[in-house]
């Protein structure tokens, strides 16, 4: 007798694979499942990690500080809630726009202390070299700067040096994209050996 | 006029607020601005949660197309999420309930790899389709890409052998420096949207 688990996850595994044969109606269900559970999850892991040790801590909380820091997230954190009702769209927005604010923010610095000043440290580390012409040609194919010379023979360089960028960009994002397919592939092997396996067993 | 300019000054103090706490390093500020921003992405979620389930509900109220795998959808979120919340208050053990986690183990991270199995295919037809349908260079230059990694990466195979020392003194400068440039180029656009979002030259809230 095969345990529940195993039963279940090869129920699964073949619902989502049968849309190897096409976009079947199992395949769809077993999709929905997944996305629905999905949504659970992170509601739950949001209600049981963030707001309910924080209620929790509201409650008990003795540093008058502190008291006022959580109130303040927790008066901004309704004051979304209020987003749901249109007469109160504007106290949502406000709570939006503090989030956003941070959101943006916090995305800004650490796009400055932990992409580009590393980035630029490693590339300098490396010396002159393949790797640095890489670089620089992949940033000027990005296109945030134009020379303010202009001119038939400066035209013709700068539009040739942001092909070259544009190349390193397309070789750069095949080499990433062809390492998800390795991880898919590891994936499927995985899958593949767990069918093989329950199979063979129950087959003996 | 001023709900623009409420929104606009709430979104910059918000920006600034975040920025003090890497100009002005101090452990209680930016302890203060993550339990904040997570605390106000946990009642955002609950904001989308709720209209997922409007959305779904109403699909399968109007009886539109598809309206059962809305209905599936719809419950197992409910389902899952009641399962935690029952289970989790009366055993006081939160998320890490036993029947919660064994949804969660057998059920979604089956569903997870099952679907993490069939990207391969997904991504080799993208990959058909891009050369089908984009006569351009660059698409060589990425399938070449794309090769390049399953060669070097092919362990177990002589495939590997084929790039010889090629790999190492030319193609992996050329994609960490590549790679580098893209991070660098995607970081600069980031800022300035920052800044733009700052001087309210954008206007996120009003799109």
């Amino acid at each position: 007798m095969e345990s529940i688990e195993t039963v279940v996850g090869l129920l699964l595994t073949m619902m989502i694979l049968s849309y190897l044969i096409d976009d079947t109606a199992v395949y769809r269900l077993a999709a929905s499942l997944l996305v629905g559970l999905s949504v659970g999850y992170f509601m739950a892991a949001m209600i049981w990690n963030v707001l309910i040790p924080q209620w929790r801590e509201l409650m008990t909380v003795t540093d008058s500080l502190r008291r006022g820091l959580l109130f303040v997230q927790v008066g901004l954190g309704i004051s979304i809630m209020a987003k749901g009702i249109p007469r109160l769209g504007l106290m949502g927005d406000l709570g939006l726009a503090i989030a956003m604010g941070i959101g943006v923010g916090t995305a800004g610095a650490g796009a400055v202390f932990g992409t580009l000043v590393p980035q630029l440290t490693a590339g300098m580390g490396q010396g002159i070299g393949v790797g640095l012409l890489a670089t620089l040609l992949a940033l000027l194919g990005v296109q945030f700067y134009r020379p303010p010379v202009r001119g038939l023979w400066m035209d013709s360089i700068w539009a040739g040096l942001q092909a070259l960028g544009r190349a390193v960009w397309a070789f750069a994002l095949g080499t990433l994209f062809g390492g998800v397919l390795i991880t898919g592939i590891s994936l499927l092997i995985g899958q593949a050996e767990f069918l093989i396996q329950t199979f063979s067993q129950w087959w003996r | 006029m001023l709900r623009r300019v409420m929104l606009a000054g709430f979104l910059s103090l918000g920006i600034l607020s975040a920025l003090l706490s890497y100009v002005w390093p101090q452990m209680i500020l930016r302890q203060s601005l993550t339990e904040l921003g997570s605390t106000l992405l946990a009642y955002a979620a609950i904001v989308g949660f709720l209209s997922f389930l409007e959305a779904h509900f109403r699909r399968v109220g109007a009886r539109a197309e598809g309206w059962p795998y809305s209905l599936v959808t719809a419950l197992a979120a409910l389902a899952f999420l009641s399962l935690s919340l029952v289970e989790g208050g009366l055993r006081g053990s939160g998320i890490a309930s036993p029947w919660t986690n064994w949804v969660y183990r057998h059920v979604l991270l089956s569903l997870e790899a099952s679907i993490g199995a069939l990207l391969p295919f997904f991504m080799i037809l993208a990959l058909w389709r891009l050369v089908r349908t984009r006569h351009s260079t660059y698409v060589l230059f990425f399938v070449a890409g794309v090769l390049t990694m399953l060669v070097a990466y092919s362990s177990g195979l002589p495939l590997p052998s084929l790039l010889g020392s090629l790999y190492e003194t030319f193609l992996s400068p050329l994609i960490t420096g590549g790679v580098r440039g893209i991070l660098m180029g995607v970081a600069i656009g980031v800022v300035i949207l920052m800044v733009r979002a700052l001087l309210w030259a954008d206007r996120p809230m009003e799109q």
